[in-house]
């Protein structure tokens, strides 16, 4: 058998003496290296200062199993830098049959003690093994923070776990809630026709918030008996509503109860529906009706737009003049959808979208304000626009608190965005004598919504026609007009692309198709995320510029969607090789305070993992450390003994790349660029966040360190992509396929404390 | 033996071990907790404007 066992004996001095065996090989030589490395698993010395000729093996008695020899190598060829040496044979003269030993270290440094039962000495966090330089980790600040549960997030929460409860919890609910056993008759009536509703439920109120059951429990724990019924009532209503057994009277109905719970009654927030209508289409609500805060921002930037619009041609100085010219606009619809309404034709997605919007609305609006309000709808437009401009940073620490997620920049930028648009927007009177329809807009499930996608690899546009409100105004053309297509990140409202397109001849119902975007300009868009699109329409009637607007929401992809995690896992993977993943390793703290004989620290850390999405780095976020209390700064201190107490918040971010890297280092398919992109977005984001907490504590005497490492534990985790596999010629996905893919996917983590020998 | 020097042991030390015979970095590990990692509803108060999704 082809051996290659190397093991050192003494220092003669002269010469080292060492152990070798190459079982049946029979030619064997030696390198001498000032280091080591790994190469795909294999130890290799590496830097080589000294390598050997080939040499026969001394001849041993065949019949024996004895095949060990003694090599002896001269003394000078081994110091403190060249202390590495590899034996490896042969079997024959050229080189059949190889086999190497162990890097074996012949003269032992204290800067790298390696011996059978101890680690190789850490290299510095710059250092990467087997990684490309794209590849390498470096430090970042830590700027995570994490949002507490809000009544928002809270609300949100029950609407995403509504179809889910309807359709297994709503017997136990009725039993664990005594208040409502009254209204088991109404659950029991609305679980009854779940079958009906859920279906159109899911479109309306998509469930990606996934409580689990611990979400739901703590839901039910929280969720006052009244409300859960009125929310119930709601979704009655919902079903009158959809069944066109209502005429609008169920929702006012059944919504009225909601304003037990809260300060705006929400009857009189519907009221706007026909004007967040005619500004929001469908597909929007559709993209974000879920997400309350989301949603506000759309409806805020819009009445900040309509409201400028307005007031550009009114009486800036005279306030009263705008909210009469605002009113009689909003006015204006009212009375004219009012028969439309009640057909039911007002989108029932947007009808459901709207309570979500109460709580955020409450926090948004002080109790002065929304007293103010009253029950005039045009009033609250115009807070809601208010809200924008002029919210404080006080407002927002506060609101923050309450409602973590309203705190988010998103908020200023919501009036940055409208600086910047207003600079580079037609000025134009609103006017409601024609509308702006999306055509064509076909919608494709996304992480559990419905969404409207477009293909970033190619050149698009969006199909649209403009709307007559007049028969008199439907056959004539519009001699001349202007598009105006301004595209804002649908989180922070960012205006992100600028594009006007001048028509000439618009026929009101007509499809246009010049409202496109080159491969250049939709390349610099981000990808998997929701897209704000406004776009205007100005036109001129007489001697001024007239001009609506409508929002629509688009994703970009790059032929894969992120879906959810699958159920599947291919294996488990530890990366607790020092050397081979070291990049994963992370020295969170060291220290030891040097002023007392005795110490002892207690740390409570907590330890985060997500994705670094700005680069192919791995990042090691430099720790946060907060003294809770320490001994050595109390009143009367002890001079012996320090206690500190502290906490320590710490984390890596992994990029895509590197999650990529990972499945090759297990002899796994890596995914191509492609399915890969999929990954790039707010799901996956939100799949990859996670957080470890862990008490420990360290204790010393005077001149002792410890330090605190951590690495990660994980499996390789099925994930659920879809795939384009039709777009249409607008560049719109049409049809996807669901494809299964593997990536790493990270379950513990360990914490390691050391201390200074 | 290779792996030996390379590879963390899988077994969690009990915390408070008096000899520990593995080194890191020149020092004694003296415990090795495993913890499961739960979901995290995070956000970046830095850079709020890239949101970790800007990749282009």
């Amino acid at each position: 058998m082809a051996l290659a066992i190397l093991k050192h004996l003494k220092n003669a001095g002269d010469q080292h003496v060492f152990e070798a065996d190459i079982g049946t090989n029979n030619y064997y030589q030696y390198k001498i290296g000032k280091a080591k490395r790994n190469y795909r698993g294999l130890p290799l010395v590496d830097e080589v200062s000294h390598q050997s000729s080939l040499t026969k093996t001394p001849a041993h008695n065949g019949r024996s199993f004895n095949t060990q020899f003694l090599l002896e190598i001269p003394g000078n060829l081994l110091n403190r830098d060249d202390r590495f040496v590899q034996l490896m044979s042969f079997k024959s003269q050229n080189r059949k049959s190889p086999a190497i030993s162990e890097v074996v270290t012949a003269v032992p440094s204290l800067v790298d003690l390696n011996d059978d039962f101890k680690l190789p000495k850490i290299m510095m966090p710059s250092q990467t093994y087997e990684h490309s330089q794209e590849m390498a980790t470096k430090p970042a600040p830590c700027n995570i923070r994490e949002n507490k549960v809000s009544e928002a997030m809270f609300f949100n929460a029950i609407l995403g776990a509504l179809p889910k409860l309807l359709g297994n919890a709503l017997p136990m609910i009725g039993k664990i809630l005594p208040g409502l056993q009254k209204a088991m008759p109404v659950v029991e009536q609305v679980a009854g026709t779940a079958g009906k509703i859920l279906p159109e439920l899911s479109k309306i109120i998509p469930s990606d918030v996934k409580p689990g059951q611990e979400g739901v429990n703590q839901v039910m724990q929280n969720i006052s008996p009244e409300t859960l019924k009125a929310i119930l009532e709601v979704i009655q209503g919902q079903k009158a509503h959809t069944n066109g057994a209502g005429n609008g009277k169920a929702e006012a109905k059944s919504l009225q109860r909601f304003s037990h719970d809260f300060a705006i009654n929400p009857a009189m927030l519907m009221q706007l529906a026909p004007l967040l209508e005619k500004v929001l289409s469908p597909e929007t609500i559709k993209a974000i009706g879920d997400n309350p805060v989301k949603l506000f921002k759309a409806v805020s930037d819009s009445a900040l737009k309509l409201q400028k619009m307005e007031l550009d041609h009114l009486e800036k100085i005279n306030p009263g003049v705008d909210d009469a010219g605002f009113d009689k606009i909003v006015q204006g619809m009212r009375a004219r959808r009012k028969d439309r309404l009640s057909e039911a034709k007002v989108a029932p997605a947007l009808l459901a979208a709207l309570p979500a919007l109460m709580p955020v609305l409450e926090k948004v609006l002080s109790p002065d304000m929304i007293k103010a309000i009253g029950e005039q709808p045009v009033k609250l437009f115009n807070a809601i626009a208010g809200a924008g401009l002029k919210h404080t940073q006080q407002e927002l620490q506060h609101l923050e608190k309450i409602n973590p997620g309203v705190d988010d920049p998103a908020f200023d930028n919501i009036v940055n965005s409208m600086s910047v648009k207003s600079a580079v927007s037609v000025e134009a009177k609103f006017s409601d004598a024609y509308d702006i329809e999306f055509i064509k807009a076909q919608t494709i499930p996304v992480g559990g919504k419905e969404k409207v996608v477009y293909d970033r690899r190619q050149k698009i546009h969006i199909p649209v026609k403009i709307l007559a409100a007049k028969k008199s105004d439907a056959q004539a053309q519009i001699p001349k007009g202007i598009f105006q297509l301004i595209i804002q990140d649908g989180d922070t409202m960012e205006v992100l692309l600028e594009k006007k397109f001048k028509l000439k001849n618009v026929l009101p119902g007509s499809p246009i198709t010049e409202i496109a975007l080159d491969s250049g300009e939709i390349q610099g868009l981000p990808l998997n995320k929701d897209l704000k699109v406004e776009l205007s329409f100005n036109w001129k009637n007489e001697d001024q510029i007239e001009g609506t607007f409508k929002n629509h929401y688009i994703c970009l992809s790059d032929g894969y969607l992120y879906q959810r995690i699958g159920n599947d896992i291919a294996q488990h993977f530890a990366l607790n090789d020092v050397s081979k993943f070291r990049n994963y390793w992370h020295k969170v703290w060291e220290g030891g305070p040097t002023t007392h004989e005795r110490w002892k620290i207690e740390f409570e850390c907590k330890y985060f993992y997500s994705v670094n999405y700005e680069d192919a780095n791995i990042k090691k976020l430099a720790t946060k450390k907060q003294t809770v209390s320490d001994t050595a700064t109390q009143p009367d201190p002890d001079d012996y003994r320090r206690k500190i107490s502290a906490k320590l918040k710490s984390g890596m971010e992994i990029s895509l790349e590197a999650y990529n890297e990972l499945l090759k280092q297990h002899q796994l398919t890596p995914l191509n660029a492609a399915q890969l992109s999929a990954f790039a977005g707010q799901d996956f984001q939100r799949e990859a966040s996670t957080v470890a907490r862990v008490s420990v504590d360290f204790k010393g005497r005077k001149g002792e360190t410890s330090t605190l490492w951590t690495y990660p534990e994980g499996n390789i985790q099925s994930y659920i992509l879809s795939k384009a596999v039709n777009v249409d010629p607008s560049g719109m996905i049409v049809e996807v396929q669901e494809e299964e893919v593997y990536l790493p996917k990270f379950s513990s983590v360990h914490f390691i404390g050391t201390k200074s020998q | 033996m290779m792996n030996k020097q390379h590879i963390f042991p899988s077994q969690v030390l009990t915390e408070g071990m008096s000899e520990s015979l593995i080194i890191l970095e020149g020092q004694k590990v003296v415990f090795d907790k495993k913890v499961s990692l739960l979901p995290a509803d995070i956000r970046k108060v830095e850079n709020k404007e890239n949101h970790g999704v800007n990749r282009k």
